[in-house]
């Protein structure tokens, strides 16, 4: 019993060693008449009670706590219910008049006792109080966070929807995983049928599958050196094929890629188109420059900005230089430049000129608007007509020779129909005349001058032919001049005419100032003195024919002249007339017909010499005196 | 043979106007007047108080050819037979239109051109007696 005793003894000293030695402030309450007593406390009660708690060892619970009845109740409730209770509180230290806070816990130990722990949480309670500040502050950090993080997103997703061109995202393994509506136009899909449920490759066409596949895994690879930007052909939900240029690229961090889709389909269209003109541009170019046809493209400042192959290989690559410097050699624009033309009044102009080279061009300038319909340039066309030239000048002299022809065998008709006719009249009327006066004795006088009437119209007819003849080698071919010395020929000339006209009394003079005189002439100045002396004695009605033939010199224009006047008595030319009776032949217009054709050939003959012809009356104002036919021939030394 | 009738010649070649002067007188005609062209024939034909029945005209002369001054005088008198001589027949029909009595071809015979005027002056008769 002792021993028990001693036990007990033992035990109860070492659970007050270790109810003392708590190093949570413990007190401990015993239930005494319906009342509870404290009656111990630990070190760590004294200590944090500064030692005042001995003081209230023995004092009832309804009194200490008569202010606390939350205590009081709790105290009761363990004590009556044995139960344990804990609760955190301001507490009040009676002891030390500060208010802390506290945990405390009720503990019953039967039969009666209940152990109260009080623990001073105040540095706890403001440690958590503070993590509760920190707590809410990051709880308004992160809702900031997380509006920032959504606003991001709510702009990256506004971005990713309004990006201007069907935009998705490509997982790893094909599937599209986000798609904006843009895509969802394109491809006819909705984006609830499109997103995880399908993959890209579903709207690619069979023959850029392949080649967009080996893209899509290099690119996880090796991103940088995969094509970022390609075109391929897109099939949409109705299975119409739409040409899209694609423009891809990963989403850093991930294994996603990023694509945009831009439909091309109607600029490939227009660029078909273009390339199709383009092409035929470029034949028709080159078509025309292998007919060596020369083109190119001016400014408005003269500087030439396109050649073709023609016009490069004739005068090198001049673009960016002056047209009027490199084609012309000029250093000013050409004065018939029809640029100029065609850039004010918006026409096609055109113009022929001879180039550096020699060569006749035709250059043909049209105008090249720009988009807003300004005139800005002009193309040109540049041909060398110069084979065209010369044909049209081969065709030309032919046409003028076949009309010089034409003109001949007509003015050869018109002397066949005129001119032989009235001489072959002549003859057959005086035959016929002379057969009438046989038969009257008394006007047998008049035969003779009819004999010699008939002779003359031989001897005219003679002329006539002869001058045809003449007048046709003076144009058919050129007459080369020579020293001819003229009076010589003036004197054989009379006696052939004084021979021709034996029955006429006609009496020559020559007036000269020297006796030998040279002119640069050729043998038909015979015909020019035989025309002038026979026309003197054909227009004469005077019974002696008076022909003076007077030689002076004179100068013109630095040009020294043999003035040769053939001065007769005869029946003169009317004033009107003096201005056509040389005119007669067939390239005159104005020709005057029944006028003989000698005097014709001797204006043709001093055209070829040089010189000049004229016809003036021999006493001025009065034509009947007779006429004066005036040569200017050039002399020579 | 008729009496004698009054002929203007109008040629502009004196060697055939020399020759129809003889044959016209030689044949009983007197030649009132021979002019080198048309115009000496017209003023010629305005100034013959007496106007001749007959005019043998050339057609090609200078200054005025034998048409233009065969419509002035058929204008002054049209009762004048104009006896047209040509050798160009491309003015036939021409003359005719314009009033010429005929129309002679060179080269022709003298009982031609005697008979020409005799039609010619039987025509102006009996158009006057009417």
């Amino acid at each position: 019993m002792r021993n028990i005793a001693n036990k007990t003894k033992a035990l109860k000293n070492k659970f007050k060693s270790l109810f003392k030695g708590i190093p949570i402030p413990t007190y401990s309450w015993q239930k005494i008449d319906e009342d509870l007593i404290l009656i111990d406390y630990n070190d760590a009660a004294e200590i944090i009670t500064k030692g005042m708690i001995k003081n209230y060892v023995g004092m009832k619970a309804s009194e200490m706590y008569k202010n606390q009845p939350e205590i009081l109740e709790e105290l009761f409730r363990c004590a009556n219910d044995r139960i344990s209770i804990f609760r955190e509180m301001k507490y009040d230290y009676k002891s030390t008049g500060e208010e802390r806070f506290v945990s405390v816990m009720y503990g019953f130990i039967p039969p009666d006792l209940v152990i109260v722990h009080t623990e001073d949480i105040t540095e706890k309670k403001e440690v958590l109080e503070r993590l509760k500040i920190s707590e809410a502050e990051l709880k308004v950090l992160n809702e900031k966070l997380k509006y920032r993080i959504d606003s991001s997103e709510e702009q990256y997703r506004a971005i990713f929807e309004n990006t201007g061109t069907a935009t998705l995202i490509l997982e790893e393994d094909t599937t599209i995983s986000l798609v904006n509506g843009h895509f969802e136009e394109l491809s006819g899909y909705s984006r609830e049928e499109i997103e995880w449920k399908k993959v890209w490759s579903e709207f690619v066409v069979k023959e850029d599958l392949e080649r967009m596949k080996k893209l899509h895994y290099s690119r996880r690879i090796d991103p940088e050196s995969t094509l970022k930007k390609y075109e391929f052909r897109f099939i949409n939900k109705e299975g119409n094929i739409r040409n899209i240029l694609i423009v891809i690229d990963m989403i850093p961090g991930t294994k996603k890629s990023i694509a945009s889709l831009l439909d091309i389909t109607e600029r490939k269209k227009i660029e078909e188109k273009l390339k199709d003109s383009e092409e035929k541009a470029r034949y028709l170019i080159d078509g025309i420059t292998s007919v060596g046809i020369g083109i190119d493209i001016i400014t408005k400042d003269y500087k030439i900005l396109f050649q073709n192959q023609i016009l490069k290989e004739k005068f090198g690559d001049i673009t960016g230089k002056f047209c009027y410097e490199n084609y012309m050699g000029l250093k000013a624009p050409c004065d018939f430049c029809p640029m100029i033309k065609a850039l004010k009044n918006n026409t096609i102009e055109s113009t022929e000129l001879i180039g550096v080279d020699g060569n006749n061009y035709e250059i043909f300038s049209a105008p090249y608007l720009d988009s807003d319909r300004n005139t800005v340039k002009v193309i040109e066309i540049i041909m060398n007509i110069t084979r065209r030239k010369q044909a049209e000048r081969a065709l030309w002299e032919s046409e003028e020779k076949y009309r010089g022809a034409f003109n001949r065998a007509e003015f050869y008709k018109d002397i066949f129909a005129h001119d032989i006719n009235n001489i072959l009249q002549c003859i057959l009327s005086g035959m016929e005349v002379n057969q009438l006066i046989l038969e009257k004795p008394e006007k047998l006088e008049d035969l003779k001058i009819n004999d010699n009437i008939i002779r003359e119209q031989v001897i005219r007819g003679t002329k006539l032919v002869s001058n045809v003849r003449k007048l046709s080698q003076l144009e058919d071919i050129k007459q080369d001049l020579e020293k001819i010395e003229i009076l010589n020929v003036l004197e054989n000339t009379i006696s052939l005419i004084k021979k021709s006209y034996k029955v006429k009394k006609m009496a020559f003079q020559i007036d000269t100032i020297e006796e030998i005189l040279f002119i640069k002439a050729n043998a038909f100045i015979n015909d020019v003195f035989d025309n002038l002396l026979i026309n003197a004695i054909d227009h004469n009605i005077n019974p002696i024919i008076e022909i003076t033939i007077k030689i002076s010199k004179e100068q013109q224009n630095d040009m020294n002249y043999l003035k040769i006047e053939f001065l007769d008595n005869g029946i003169g030319v009317e004033d009107t007339m003096k201005g056509k009776i040389l005119k007669r032949g067939y390239n005159e217009e104005n020709s005057v017909l029944g006028m003989g054709l000698g005097l014709s050939l001797v204006q043709r003959i001093i055209e070829t010499y040089n010189g000049k012809i004229w016809v003036e009356d021999r006493v001025k104002g009065d034509r009947s005196k007779g006429s004066n036919f005036v040569l200017l021939i050039p002399e020579v030394d | 043979m008729i009496k004698i009738e009054d002929v203007l010649i109008v040629d502009d070649e004196p060697s055939l106007q020399f020759f129809y002067e003889q044959v016209l007188i030689m044949n009983g005609f007197e030649v009132v007047g021979i002019a080198n062209n048309g115009i000496e024939a017209v003023s010629m034909f305005k100034s013959f108080s007496n106007k001749p029945k007959v005019i043998l005209m050339d057609q090609r002369m200078p200054e005025m050819s034998g048409i233009e001054a065969s419509r002035i005088i058929l204008q002054i008198d049209n009762r004048v037979k104009v006896i047209f001589i040509s050798a160009d027949a491309s003015i036939k029909e021409e003359a005719i239109s314009i009033g010429v009595f005929l129309f002679i071809d060179k080269i022709f015979t003298i009982d031609e051109l005697v008979d020409a005027i005799n039609n010619a002056i039987r025509s102006y008769s009996s158009s006057t007696d009417n």
